[in-house]
């Protein structure tokens, strides 16, 4: 066909601003720790390497690479298509004080906005798994970094089975002598935050709450969930808060499937209504999970909610440096079966909380009242708390040597929304 | 805690309602967005794939292809999650049968209730190991006959993560599978045409992203920052009926444009270009519009270049048609960016598949790139988007029909000007 057109001279082609002007060459990253903090991540990773005998790690995890030097992306190709594999990571070794990151060209311009990476390796766009993965060890080999044992992120999303394999067989076949999974090695350097971490742990619990009072002024009998949600995350937003690793939602009705999308479902009189949130600041998170009834609730359901929500407090009292896993969880059950409530137990636990990019933002560590969990909190270790006896409450908490801080202000009973 | 509340057992006794179980019991209705007819349609199309690929069973585990095939719809599926909680949720097909088996957790007996049309589950306790997890489904699969010959798994699927994808490949084989095969490519290709069902809705999703944009001019002046721009369009598309994108939407002034960069705290200023990328959305359905907008007066010669890259649009829509080669495509986009003068500002240009997603990520597995010329013909019913990258801030999307490529944007092909 023919497409009647004006045509760009070469003078008018030579004054078209480029989108490459627009952006300096290699703008400044801005990375929100100083250079010595990620210094100090990445000496701990490498004595617990070199505690494991591990010559060197592939991290790959987006909350990992974000830790070690800051990288910070909306797409990873994470579940996109076969023609372009996943193939961002960054290796670590054992002897050397940086880090190498590889990555497409099309990310030159965000890793030089978002990484204090220097040493980083462009792979060709186009290629299969294999030959990506060649490319990679003929950088690494060139460096001296393919001897000994390699760990890799195997339970991270990224990179999926098929390309983390051919990343396997490439090392094994470039003079590496074993592959193991290294997730739970690379996970623990940031189980104990800094200070500075947690600043912005207490800048993403405010943001939280501001979702929570946008919400509740929003919520009234004729809303729909997803309306509801739409102010929460405006508010967030306004606040200077950021895009969660798992989507923030209103969940209401009588089935509460608290996995689910907030939907356009119009909430009713009488209905408990869920805001299942998390502020989000430099990629750090804060929880918050409320529960608001539109109407008049029950005497005993508000009762309910005021005994539970006691034990959000008496999470702050009893979880403290030193204090094993098993010991608050018996605190708390004893507390429940006080209070007449344990049999109404579904969960209550909580998870490391912290770091977090899309699809989740769980972290490693994990305690619950149904298991007998080994392991102490440590000084500054950054936890949730839920507590699911026919309720849904959760809060985060920074561990200190007295007690837990707990980062919400929001109030814990079940709220009127009248 | 003397002085601590307690409930009665009269009070808790008119507790025991709500709840996972006792939701179960009551068993609502799924809210599907398609007929029951169209997901067996889907079933019979991957079962006649599994025959051409000589696979029997299929564990399916990617969520677009768990909501496509039964339309579960899951927030958490536990992609990068503590290794306490190993994403072991999937949908077991088998060849020579017509009914689907899904494995979950008992966490989420609600959600698949209120989403998903699977009537046979089998529940997890949500605390149960690996191990226990896979003996479990081994144990049914073994049950039914469903073992014994080559079992197709996704592995270009981001869920579950490699550690646990192979301890399924193990388990299968250990219970009696001959082999495992990565089905990724064929699972995709199933839903690679879509229904006019699934067309309304990306259509719905494109007319959700075009509010993105009507609502643009008045959301963006320099002071505010990305992310309160970002937060004021979610609300705008939310208000339209849009749900949450599978990906971050694409919202970044002028200072450096990384294209996968998340919105960020830099106030917008006079004179930046901004990238306004709106993901529309409806019943998980995706769509993307992109365009530029230019706080200030930008160069002439910027806005020359917008009307003309614009016209590439209709080349699309002219020869992009069913049954048309998409090299001869390529080609004749080519000739019109060399014609015009642009073809040296090439970024990037070609057209990536769009449909049903989820976090992480919306890019579904067709791909053409117009300066390779990809091979192979547009399929009609094939909905793809096409990013005009010649320097220039540019997306929209097609249904691929009979006749021509309708695109679906509204939105004019030019440079906005906010002054």
């Amino acid at each position: 066909m023919k497409v009647e057109s004006e045509r760009l001279s070469a003078q008018e082609l030579e004054k078209v601003p480029r989108l490459n002007e627009i952006r300096p060459a290699t703008p400044k990253p801005e990375v929100p720790f100083t250079r010595e903090e990620f210094k100090g991540r990445l000496d701990r990773i490498r004595r617990l390497m070199d505690q494991e005998k591990i010559d060197l790690v592939l991290v790959s995890g987006p909350d990992s690479m974000y830790y070690f030097h800051g990288y910070n992306a909306r797409y990873y190709r994470g579940h996109g298509p076969t023609a372009d594999p996943p193939i961002a990571c960054t290796a670590i070794h054992v002897d050397h004080d940086f880090l190498i990151h590889f990555d497409y060209p099309m990310e030159e311009i965000l890793l030089a906005g978002t990484s204090i990476a220097e040493e980083i390796r462009y792979l060709p766009e186009g290629e299969p798994p294999q030959q990506l993965a060649s490319a990679m060890m003929r950088e690494l080999k060139s460096e001296g970094w393919l001897k000994g044992l390699v760990g890799m992120e195997l339970a991270s999303h990224l990179p999926n089975p098929l390309v983390s394999r051919a990343i396997t067989s490439a090392f094994l076949e470039n003079g590496a002598e074993k592959v193991l999974d290294a997730t739970g090695l690379i996970r623990s350097v940031r189980r104990v935050k800094s200070s500075q971490e947690i600043e912005y742990m207490k800048e993403a619990a405010r943001i939280c709450d501001t979702g929570h009072r946008a919400g509740r002024q929003m919520l009234q009998a004729g809303v729909t969930e997803t309306e509801v949600v739409a102010e929460i995350v405006r508010e967030m937003y306004r606040e200077g808060g950021e895009t969660p690793g798992i989507v923030n939602a209103v969940v209401s009705g009588p089935y509460l499937h608290l996995h689910g999308w907030s939907t356009r479902r119009e909430i009713r009189r009488g209905d408990i209504v869920v805001f299942d949130l998390a502020g989000v600041f430099n990629r750090y998170h804060a929880t918050a999970v409320r529960s608001y009834f539109v109407g008049e609730p029950r005497p005993e359901l508000s009762k309910l909610y005021r005994i539970v929500g006691r034990s959000m407090d008496v999470v702050s009292d009893v979880a403290r440096v030193g204090k094993p896993f098993g010991e608050v969880c018996q605190v708390l059950k004893d507390y429940y079966i006080q209070t007449g409530v344990w049999e109404l137990y579904e969960w209550a636990g909580g998870f490391e909380f912290g770091i977090g990019f899309p699809p989740d933002s769980m972290g490693e560590t994990y305690w619950t009242l149904e298991e007998d969990g080994e392991g102490v909190f440590d000084q500054n270790e950054t936890t949730t708390f839920y507590a699911q006896l026919n309720t849904q409450i959760a809060d985060t908490y920074v561990i200190g040597r007295d007690g837990s801080m707990r980062l919400s202000r929001i109030p814990d009973e079940l709220i009127v929304v009248d | 805690m003397d002085d601590q509340e307690k409930l009665s057992p009269e009070e808790l006794e008119s507790l025991h309602v709500g709840g996972q179980a006792a939701i179960a019991p009551n068993t609502p209705k799924p809210d599907l967005p398609f007929s029951r007819d169209e997901y067996a349609d889907r079933l019979r199309r991957f079962r006649e794939v599994m025959a051409q690929e000589q696979v029997d069973l299929l564990y399916v585990t990617a969520p677009d292809s768990m909501g496509y095939l039964h339309g579960y719809s899951n927030r958490y599926l536990k992609g990068h999650s503590s290794t306490r909680f190993p994403p072991f949720t999937g949908t077991a097909i088998h060849i020579d049968h017509d009914h689907m088996i899904h494995f979950d957790s008992d966490n989420e007996v609600a959600l698949l209730f209120a989403t998903s049309l699977v009537e046979d589950i089998v529940f997890i306790p949500d605390l149960a190991s690996l191990d226990e997890a896979l003996s479990m489904i081994m144990g049914r699969l073994s049950a039914e006959g469903w073992l014994g010959g080559t079992v197709g798994m996704e592995f270009w699927s981001h869920v579950p993560n490699r550690a646990v994808s192979e301890l399924f490949e193990a388990a299968f084989l250990d219970a009696g599978a001959e082999k495992v095969v990565d089905f990724s490519r064929a699972a995709r290709s199933v839903r690679r045409v879509k229904s006019a069902q699934e067309i309304a809705y990306i259509e719905e999703a494109t007319r959700i992203a075009d509010a993105g944009h009507q609502a643009a001019k008045d959301i963006l002046r320099p002071g505010i920052t990305e992310l309160e721009a970002y937060g004021e369009l979610i609300r705008i598309m939310t208000q339209e009926g849009g749900e949450p994108p599978a990906m971050c939407d694409g919202v970044m002034g002028g200072r450096y444009l990384s294209w996968h960069g998340f919105p960020t705290r830099r106030p917008l200023e006079h004179g930046d270009l901004v990238m306004w990328e709106p993901y529309g959305v409806y019943n998980r359905y995706h769509s993307t519009i992109m365009r530029g907008y230019y706080l200030g007066e930008p160069p002439a010669e910027l806005v020359k270049l917008y009307q003309i890259a614009g016209k590439a649009y209709d080349i699309i829509e002219d020869v992009g048609k069913a049954g048309a080669s998409i090299p001869e495509v390529c080609r004749e986009l080519k000739r019109f960016y060399h014609g015009a003068g642009i073809w040296g500002l090439n970024e990037w240009c070609g057209g990536i598949e769009l449909g049903l997603s989820f976090p992480p990520d919306w890019v579904a597995e067709f791909v053409w790139d117009v300066e390779e010329e990809t091979e192979g013909v547009f399929l009609e019913n094939q909905v793809t988007y096409y990013m005009n990258g010649v320097n220039t801030l540019y997306c929209d999307v097609y249904v691929i029909e009979k006749e021509r490529a309708r695109r679906l944007s509204k939105i004019p092909l030019e440079l906005f000007v906010i002054n």
